[in-house]
């Protein structure tokens, strides 16, 4: 009796494959273990070696021919029976246990012509109903109770749910600045090829030189000093290294700001406004405080101006002031990174073989891929890191 | 209403044309004597009332009645031509196939045959091999012209009249079995039925049965017996086979999704097939069911009445495919 | 009926005619011109001018393949003819139905059938038609010798026999059928006989000698619409050339069909009128000159003739 050369079982969720090319002729001799065919599936694509040694006396399935697991592709056997084979009617076997794909499912049932017509005449989804009558004839009857039943289902779900919320709502409507806000973030999302890299900054020098001259400068100047202009300071010399940081994708061009204009993310309350403290490169750490202020004072008084919030090249979030250790922050378009401020905590680390506290801050970083590399963003947070952590010259 | 006999009423139908236009006249084999007027006593007193110039007994010459048919059509008669036996058909088959039905077109459209060539057919009677078959399905295929296969006696007045008023060949179909046999309401007064128009024997839900000639009854014996197991059929009678009432046929596969077609000719290469491909082609999403077709055995009628009783379809068949496209 | 000297002339003129005719029907063969096949009728002209010279208008004629001349004959005008066998719109046949096969009742054609012998129960009828229209017209029906033994021939010359059907059936035994000499077919010498089976006369001709065909016919015209019944005429001729164009003619001798071109009709008649003093040179040369200008004209006409539609054929299948 002739060896059936069956499609094997390749992985559980591949029912079927394609035939690439027979590594045998139909009449030359295979030996067991050796590559008989190449069958390309949508994971992978193998060689199978042939199970028996023997002559190839048929090859069913030609190049291009699509075959299902279980399926007979081919007969090995000795040269008496090749006169066999050759007039030997193939069948296909479905071995039983096999979990085929819905899609497949729907091949093998009885399903009417009118049966697929209601179910085309009510949306029906096939791969349900057919899900619901496995391996059974599915005609008028079936589909019918099957819409009968979605639609006692949905009226139940529907009951449900009015119930549950009666008293629970508050309808708002998405308007305004609310509006742009969620179209701006889909839209970003949609858009920029977005990645973050995270790096965490050894605040505790910082923190002691704001610590130490953040009563007088209060009293000096009128604003408060926060963490911010540093940051700010450190991003400026960031991008005097690394300027794609602060570049825009425009018509396929890419566009390297010369000015680093910095958005602050603000939250007033109502929404999410970005004013822009623009040219902070050539700001030192006073200015740039006052400017911030500023800004956020208008920001919260809601009285920025279009000039305000224009303009800006790259920005930065403080979500560390109300707790937050991470995030992946949505790049304000049409900018092409965003820089995002963790919560500043004092945290054991080791330092030259000892455990010590210092206070630890992470700051991400996200990115547009589209025209910024990994290797020079993580770069560029590295820079950003390592001021932060030596910060008495950005005073200068 | 009155009961006449199918016989009865083709000689109504036939005396009626005959007055109606001089015309008219009837040829064939025994068409004046016979036993009571031709074979079965359609042209019953026709010789009488008519004479002998109008009622024409003519030697055995298929061929030739109907070749003379045709010349006669062109030349301004129109001949009712019978072949005694539709198994004759064969020996008419060269002036019906290539003369009448396309004379017509020979003419481009400039001269019409007016023929009605009828014939009695099917089994039944123990007419046996050569006078027993159901030919329709040799002639169906033949544009020009156009075939009618009457059930009951309403019918086959209503049918004849229009098939003699008709400019086109005709070939009628008269079902041997039913002359005497089948008796059934027909009105004192004049009426036609149009030709191409099937009718819905009986209206059913479930499934439709398609049936010809004396398997219209066989289906309706069958409906009243599913109507019992809660099946209602509806039992469709096309009654002209060319033109066929595609509509007609259509609508109500649409209205019951299933179909049985029966006649009596064999199942293989049968008519029926043709109405199964039109149901396939354009009721295609009508059906809850595979098409069924039901039709005599592949073989010659046989002899003997035991035979010919398991050769004939018949409503046991019918209520068991019924019940199988039912399930 | 008696022939005047202007009838001979026509009679003259009406071979000339179907001469040419075919002629030029084979010159238009030969360059691709005609629609269907055709079969020459070259030296059987006496055979349709004899037969169809001073028809009624409501006697029906149903020509075989061969002799159009009859189609003219008996009223169909030449330019229609010839737009026929172009295939054409306002042509015999409309493209529709052949031209060598066409119809046109108005003037008493019947249209044939392209199987061999089935023609003959068609013409019967329409005399069984005339019969009981009790009308005096006649019907003539054409056939060859290898018609008359089909199971038709048969058939309706008994039943025009028993019924005495006003029907002069006409033979042209040209000897062969088709590739097939009469000997291999029928143990018979003479066709006519056969009438005998059937109850009524049967007379054989020389298919040659136009005046003597007419006789005949005349004959057998004036029995059927006196109500005697059919005449049979067997009328002995050959054709010149093969049985259609493509014939190579291995069936025959080139002595036989010299032999038969001796007894050329139009040759025979010609001498016949030479001698009554009613045809010269000059009067021959005219009748052909006039001749193949109205050929030429027709066959102008019929090349640029409008062509057939595939509606026209669509609505000639059913009446309504």
């Amino acid at each position: 009796m002739a060896f059936e050369v069956q499609m094997p079982n390749i992985g559980i969720s591949i029912a079927e494959g394609t035939i690439e090319k027979w590594l045998k002729k139909e009449g030359e001799r295979v030996e067991k273990g050796e590559s008989l065919v190449v069958i390309m599936t949508d994971k992978v694509t193998i060689e199978i070696p042939a199970e028996v040694s023997g002559i190839l006396l048929k090859i069913f399935s030609p190049p291009g021919s699509k075959v299902r697991v279980g399926e007979t592709i081919a007969l090995i056997g000795s040269p008496e029976e090749s006169q066999e084979a050759l007039s030997e009617k193939r069948e296909a076997k479905l071995p039983s246990t096999i979990e085929v794909s819905a899609s497949q499912k729907i091949k093998d049932l009885r399903i009417s012509p009118l049966a697929r017509r209601i179910a085309a005449e009510y949306g029906l989804d096939m791969n349900e109903v057919t899900r619901k009558y496995p391996g059974q004839k599915i005609g008028k009857e079936e589909i019918l109770s099957f819409v009968t039943q979605k639609k006692d289902q949905e009226k139940v779900l529907e009951e449900v749910v009015k119930e549950g919320i009666k008293d629970k709502e508050e309808i708002k409507p998405l308007s305004g600045t609310l509006r742009a806000m969620a179209e701006h973030m889909a839209l970003s999302v949609r858009t920029a090829a977005r990645v973050t890299t995270m790096a965490e900054v050894d605040m505790t020098e910082l923190e002691k030189l704001r610590n130490a001259l953040k009563e007088n400068f209060q009293k000096e100047y009128g604003t408060p000093l926060t963490f911010l202009p540093f940051v700010i300071k450190a991003m400026a010399e960031g991008i005097k290294i690394y300027p794609i940081l602060n570049a825009s994708l425009r018509n396929q061009e890419i566009v390297l700001h010369r000015a680093v204009n910095v958005g602050i993310a603000v939250d007033t309350g109502e929404s999410l406004l970005v004013p822009v403290v623009k040219n902070v490169e050539s700001k030192n750490i006073l200015e740039l405080s006052r400017e911030i202020n500023h800004l956020v004072t208008k920001a919260r008084e809601g009285k920025l101006t279009l000039e305000d919030i224009k303009g800006g090249t790259i920005s930065l979030t403080n979500a560390g002031v109300y707790g937050a250790l991470l995030a992946t922050p949505i790049i304000h378009q049409p900018q092409s990174a965003i820089l995002w401020m963790g919560k500043v905590m004092e945290t054991p680390v080791v330092r030259e073989g000892k455990i010590v506290i210092r206070s630890m801050m992470y700051l991400c970083l996200s990115y547009d891929h589209r025209l910024i590399r990994g290797a020079q963003a993580v770069q560029f947070l590295q820079v950003v890191k390592k001021k932060l952590e030596d910060p008495y010259l950005l005073l200068f | 209403m009155r009961e006449i006999t199918f016989a009865e009423a083709l000689n109504e139908a036939l005396r009626e044309e005959m007055l109606r236009d001089e015309r008219v006249y009837v040829i064939g084999e025994d068409v004046r004597v016979g036993y009571g007027g031709g074979a079965f006593g359609v042209t019953k007193g026709l010789l009488a009332q008519f004479g002998p110039e109008r009622v024409i007994d003519t030697p055995i010459s298929e061929s030739a009645i109907a070749g003379t048919s045709v010349g006669a059509a062109l030349w301004g008669m129109r001949p009712v031509a019978e072949i005694m036996f539709a198994d004759f058909l064969a020996l008419a088959m060269d002036h019906i196939a290539n003369s009448a039905a396309k004379m017509r077109f020979a003419y481009a459209g400039e001269a019409n045959v007016p023929i009605v060539f009828r014939t009695a057919f099917g089994a039944g009677v123990g007419a046996a091999l050569h006078h027993s078959q159901s030919p329709e399905a040799w002639l169906v295929n033949v544009p020009g012209l156009k075939i009618i296969m009457p059930s009951t006696p309403y019918d086959a007045k209503g049918l004849l009249k229009s098939a003699i008023r008709d400019d086109n060949p005709v070939v009628f179909f008269e079902h041997k079995y039913l002359y005497s046999r089948l008796k059934g309401p027909v009105p004192e007064e004049e009426y036609v039925i149009p030709i191409g128009k099937a009718d819905i024997k009986r209206e059913g839900k479930d499934l439709t049965i398609i049936a010809t000639g004396a398997m219209v009854h066989q289906a309706l014996s069958a409906a009243e017996i599913l109507k019992e197991e809660g099946i209602e059929a509806e039992v469709l009678d096309p009654r002209t086979l060319v033109p066929l009432d595609r509509e007609a046929i259509l609508m109500s596969v649409e209205k019951t999704s299933r179909v049985i077609i029966v006649h009596e000719a064999p199942t293989f290469g049968g008519f029926g097939g043709e109405i199964a491909a039109l149901i396939a082609e354009e009721g295609f999403y009508s059906l809850d069911a595979p098409i069924k077709r039901i039709g005599a055995p592949f073989m010659p009628v046989p002899a003997s009445p035991i035979l010919e009783q398991i050769y004939l379809p018949k409503a046991e068949i019918i209520i068991k495919a019924a019940k199988e496209i039912m399930s | 009926m008696t022939l005047s000297e202007k009838d001979l002339l026509q009679m003259y003129r009406w071979m000339v005619v179907g001469r040419l005719f075919e002629e030029k029907t084979f010159e238009l063969l030969k360059l691709g011109k005609l629609v269907g096949f055709h079969h020459p009728n070259i030296g059987q002209e006496a055979v349709d001018v004899g037969t169809c010279y001073n028809l009624r208008r409501d006697d029906t004629i149903m020509p075989t393949h061969r002799g159009k001349l009859k189609y003219l004959m008996k009223g169909v005008d030449m330019k229609t003819m010839w737009a026929g066998m172009f295939g054409r719109r306002n042509g015999s046949g409309k493209g529709v139905g052949p031209a060598s096969h066409s119809g046109d009742n108005s003037i008493g054609l019947l249209a044939g059938v392209g199987v061999i012998g089935s023609g003959i129960p068609i013409s019967t009828g329409a005399a069984l038609a005339m019969k009981l229209q009790k009308k005096d017209s006649v019907a003539l029906h054409f056939f060859g010798d290898g018609a008359s033994n089909r199971g038709d021939f048969h058939e309706a010359l008994n039943m025009a026999g028993v019924m005495k059907l006003p029907i002069v059936y006409v033979c042209d035994n040209n000897l062969y059928a088709m590739t097939t000499p009469l000997e291999s077919t029928m143990a018979i010498k003479d066709i006519a006989i056969r009438a005998q089976s059937y109850g009524f006369p049967g007379v054989v001709v020389d298919g040659n000698d136009v005046l003597a065909v007419y006789g005949a016919t005349q004959e057998a015209i004036s029995r059927a619409r006196a109500g005697e019944g059919p005449t049979l005429i067997e009328c002995k001729t050959y054709r010149f050339l093969g049985h259609s164009i493509g014939d190579p003619q291995d069936y025959r001798t080139a002595e036989e069909v010299e032999f038969w071109k001796k007894k050329d009709p139009i040759r025979k008649f010609e001498l016949y009128l030479r001698d009554k003093g009613l045809l010269d040179d000059i009067k021959i040369k005219e009748i052909y000159k006039g001749v193949s200008d109205e050929i030429e004209e027709a066959v102008q006409f019929a090349e640029i003739s409008p062509l057939p539609t595939f509606e026209d054929a669509l609505a000639s299948v059913y009446a309504h």
